[in-house]
């Protein structure tokens, strides 16, 4: 009789166990997405290097076919800018906004226009073949207008 | 186009004014009042107290009305054109235009609301740096300057200024390395016919340690080599001659900053401590 009910309070405490990591946050599994670098769907053609990237949302010139490109800062998504900017920026918010200054003081940076709104941003992104800007792949949905040039990380985010 | 005005309680001056064209590729040319190429500071931080980690400019770079001795404005043409390849950025830069007059107490650059006051003269200056493409702090750089400084101190007519100095700019995980050293020969033509030739060096050296995303500690010695006996300095009371520092500049939210400074120089043969705090922001 004791032994039964000690397995009783075993087996409910592995329910419980099993329950608990299931619905804790490290018990779900980690969703893997994509962060792409998208621009107008008719300028597919461009084709940019990590380093290119980089100076680009630093504000600093990037051309191709003698057109330069201007970047766009997806600020729609909080998880987002702080992804693209500790993954493919290296840097924290303070400084990126600080060397974007520093870059336009100095005469040849441009600050990349901010956007908040999805919409918004994809309206220019539609309307301006020559605009860059990073979003969540499955964030991309047929007839947007846009086109994804690179995939610039990938990995499972929560 | 380009304009920065300053006001404060003491001058309202129209910094910069210029016009230009920037290249896809980066390279550009610019008409108007700029910042000169002489020391890599004027043309990263400009006016922009909240941009610079330190609260004071390096003394050899003040700006003209605050004891600076070579131009830090020139007013005229900069042609910059910038060369990439596989790792580093080359810049080349050339500024010609009308440089400072020496006035009693201080160098005064020309004042563009005001054109018609003073006497300028044409000054070229030229200067190469070099940076890492994918870094944002590193890099190095020489540059070289002949400034022509008409006088309306008694006893000086003109003083010419050849200028050469380089710096570099180096980062190892979380220290900061600024070092930058400059050499100026003067002549100066006296009232009394002669000339005077003499000749100063000035050298910072600024490390800082970015503690994380909102503190950085820094220091910064600076100072003038061969410079107590120049009757050019003697004009200048404002120069600071020798200066070290210790501060703290934490970043605060929405592009503010807020910075402590603790300061020995020496300015003009007056030697004091300065304690400073400063609060700077950039505005949208």
């Amino acid at each position: 009789m004791e032994c039964s009910a000690a397995m009783s309070r075993l087996v409910a405490r592995f329910v419980m166990i099993l329950f608990v990591t299931l619905i804790s946050p490290s018990g779900v599994a980690n969703e893997v997405r994509s962060l792409v670098l998208v621009t107008h769907v008719g300028a597919n053609n461009i084709n940019l290097t990590n380093i290119e990237i980089r100076r680009l949302f630093l504000g600093l010139p990037v051309a191709q076919q003698q057109r330069r490109l201007i970047a766009v800062i997806n600020r729609t998504e909080s998880l987002l800018y702080q992804v693209f900017l500790q993954k493919v920026l290296f840097m924290s918010a303070p400084l990126y906004e600080r060397q974007l200054l520093a870059n336009v003081v100095r005469q040849s940076g441009i600050q990349p226009p901010v956007y908040t709104d999805q919409q918004a941003l994809l309206r220019v992104l539609r309307t301006q073949p020559s605009t860059v800007t990073f979003m969540w792949q499955d964030q991309i949905s047929a007839g947007s207008g846009v086109v994804v040039i690179a995939v610039i990380w990938q990995g499972s985010v929560h | 186009m380009l304009a920065e005005l300053l006001a404060n309680g003491e001058e309202r001056d129209l910094e910069r004014l210029a016009v230009g064209w920037v290249s896809p590729q980066g390279s550009q040319i610019w008409f108007g009042r700029l910042h000169s190429a002489l020391d890599p500071w004027n043309r990263k931080y400009h006016h922009g107290a909240y941009l610079q980690t330190t609260i004071y400019r390096p003394g050899l770079i003040e700006f003209e009305d605050s004891g600076g001795v070579i131009p830090t404005h020139l007013t005229g043409a900069v042609i910059e054109a910038a060369y990439e390849d596989a790792a580093y950025i080359t810049h080349y830069t050339l500024n010609v235009g009308l440089g400072p007059e020496l006035t009693p107490g201080y160098i005064k650059a020309l004042d563009v609301l005001h054109p018609q006051e003073g006497d300028y003269r044409l000054s070229i200056v030229s200067a190469i740096s070099r940076r890492n493409i994918d870094a944002i702090f590193d890099d190095s750089g020489l540059y070289a300057g002949y400034v022509q400084i008409p006088s309306s101190v008694s006893g000086i007519t003109d003083v010419a200024q050849k200028i050469f100095g380089g710096y570099i700019n180096t980062s190892l995980r979380a220290w900061h390395l600024s070092l930058s050293a400059t050499w100026i020969d003067l002549r100066l033509d006296l009232t009394s016919g002669d000339n005077k030739n003499e000749g100063f060096g000035y050298a910072y050296l600024q490390p800082e340690y970015w503690l994380n995303h909102d503190w950085i500690l820094y220091g910064r010695s600076e100072g003038s080599y061969q410079g107590q006996a120049s009757l050019f300095l003697q004009q200048l009371p404002g120069f600071v001659r020798h200066r070290n520092l210790v501060g703290a500049r934490y970043q605060l939210s929405g592009s503010q900053a807020l910075k402590f400074e603790l300061a020995s120089m020496d300015q003009f043969g007056r030697r004091f401590n300065q304690v400073a705090l400063q609060w700077s922001a950039a505005l949208p």
